[in-house]
């Protein structure tokens, strides 16, 4: 007879499945200050950001035309028109007591998400809500996804390293089935990591008098995490042409004051603001660029006219 | 940032990155490890091992696929609580973690990859609630009373069910066999195991 101890041979598994009843046991600050320390990392260089929880992400608008600058009116476009549900849901998060008798703190928020890659019927934007309505379905247990683990998979190099999430041939073939669709095409490589120097020398400045770190595609595709005062923002480009379902959260549309702006470079773009998000968004000839202005991270104000300084400071000839 | 950027910018070496993981997981790493060590080691000892935890991330960065990284953590903080508890705690093992196979069975000759695949098939194999109580149990060590609180079921049921669950996992590392003419693995019951890629 064989005797094995089943708590070793769980060794041998990974789960995600089961629900946890998070409690903030550890301070995640705490974790960060140990884990650099066996690290050796040095924590100063980051600390600037260190308040910053980053969630989601972007949305701006800008116009441009190549070198020539042509204005590019965006009147009959506004939030309504980028979103990939006609109304926005409300969600429950329950945060349990961290001690004994304390009671569990309960927190309700809506959520509304919006393309990041184009208005109304732009064929990027439709396959991103095609995308997304196929994810909202699909192994809703995350019983494929427990049983394909963490290791290697036939799909990695085409879809996952470039940003797919894909790790069924079922995914993989609603990807290709997206694409032939709507007449776009995958990242074509993985992406990369680069800092303010290296998008300087590569588009010039996006946006003056500001820092930032992101990662781009061979395509032209880009995300920025950047600070411009006091104000952290994060950019994305998408390719026209290209398939990059990226969507952000921004509550609900409704709370959103909407207008237009020219700025001081002479594009019209969409400006939006509410209580805990700011959005510039262009549509561009080759590229839809956005810009999600955190609003939600400690106590800063942002008024119409800081975000029509903050549209100033885009370079939308560089994209 | 998602998932996919957040792991590509920590294989570059990027400090926000990992800040951005810990930001995520801490609670859920701090969870699962607090599940092992709360009661028989130090709050200190908590912090230490969920840091351990970032620390492997950190450096097994390069190997990672952006798939399932909540199970890899999972699987990471589970791994270091037991060798902290194993090189503190000498304990003997208790009769619900013992299972006894037939010295028929091919289990204990396969090869590590293969033998992790049959415990993935037999842990799937359990019909729900089944599978999730013997996961909180056996896999994230919650005590039948606390998976009674969290799954709001009597402990009596807790217990058979658990019983239910070693006994589909007997059946399924019992029943292996290798298939020399085809040198295919053959898992319990009707599932064919297949080679890992």
């Amino acid at each position: 007879m064989n005797v094995i101890n089943i708590r070793d041979l769980m060794d041998k598994i990974q789960d995600s499945s089961v629900p946890m009843h998070e409690t903030q046991v550890v301070s995640a600050d705490r974790i960060k200050e140990l884990t650099k320390m066996k690290l050796n990392l040095d924590s100063s260089r980051s600390q600037k950001r260190r308040m910053r929880t980053i969630l989601v992400a972007v949305i701006a608008v800008l116009l441009l035309s190549g070198l020539g600058c042509t204005i590019y009116v965006i009147h009959e476009h506004n939030l309504k028109s980028l979103a990939l549900q006609s109304t926005a849901t409300t969600e429950t998060h329950v945060f349990p007591a961290l001690n004994p008798g304390e009671t569990s703190y309960v927190e309700t928020f809506q959520v509304q998400t919006i393309s990041l890659q184009g208005f109304d019927d732009s064929p990027e934007r439709l396959a991103t809500m095609e995308w997304e309505e196929f994810l909202e379905t699909y192994d809703p247990d995350k019983e494929i996804l427990y049983s394909v683990g963490n290791g290697p998979t036939q799909w990695d190099e085409k879809y996952c390293n470039c940003g797919y999430m894909c790790y069924s041939q079922e995914m993989a073939d609603k990807i290709e089935e997206i694409i032939a669709k709507y007449d776009l095409t995958l990242h074509p490589g993985p992406l990369e990591v680069f800092e303010t120097e290296e998008v300087n020398s590569k588009y010039g400045p996006v946006m003056k008098d500001a820092t930032y770190v992101g990662y781009y595609y061979p395509d032209g595709t880009f995300s920025l995490d950047g600070d411009l005062g006091e104000y952290g923002f994060q950019i994305h480009r998408s390719m026209k042409g290209v398939f990059d379902p990226i969507a952000l959260n921004i509550g609900n549309i409704e709370d959103y004051e909407e207008w237009e702006y020219e700025t001081s470079e002479g594009f019209t773009v969409l400006l939006a603001i509410s209580e805990y998000k700011a959005l510039i968004i262009a549509d561009l000839d080759d590229a839809f660029v956005s810009v999600n202005v955190l609003l939600n991270m400690g106590d800063i104000e942002m008024s119409k006219e800081d975000l029509e300084n903050m549209a100033d400071h885009l370079t939308l000839a560089n994209l | 940032m998602n998932e996919i950027k957040a792991l590509a910018k920590l294989k570059a070496g990027d400090e926000e990155a990992l800040e951005w993981f810990i930001d995520r997981y801490s609670a859920y790493v701090g969870t699962i490890v607090s599940n092992f060590l709360k009661g028989s080691m130090t709050y200190s000892d908590i912090e230490e091992v969920t840091a351990d935890v970032f620390v492997t991330l950190w450096k097994s960065a390069d190997r990672l696929y952006p798939l399932n990284l909540k199970g890899y953590l999972s699987r990471v903080s589970r791994s270091l609580s037991m060798q902290k508890l194993r090189e503190q705690v000498q304990e003997l093992p208790l009769d619900e973690d013992i299972l006894i196979i037939d010295d028929q069975s091919a289990f204990d000759g396969l090869a590590q990859e293969e033998q992790n695949q049959i415990v993935r098939q037999a842990v799937l194999a359990m019909p729900q609630p089944e599978r999730e109580i013997f996961l909180r149990f056996y896999y994230y060590n919650q005590s039948v009373n606390e998976i009674s609180v969290h799954m709001q079921m009597n402990a009596n049921t807790i217990k058979t069910k658990l019983r239910r669950g070693r006994e589909t996992l007997r059946q399924h590392l019992e029943f292996i066999h290798i298939d020399t003419e085809n040198m295919k693995v053959k898992g319990g019951d009707t599932n064919e195991c297949n080679q890992h890629s």
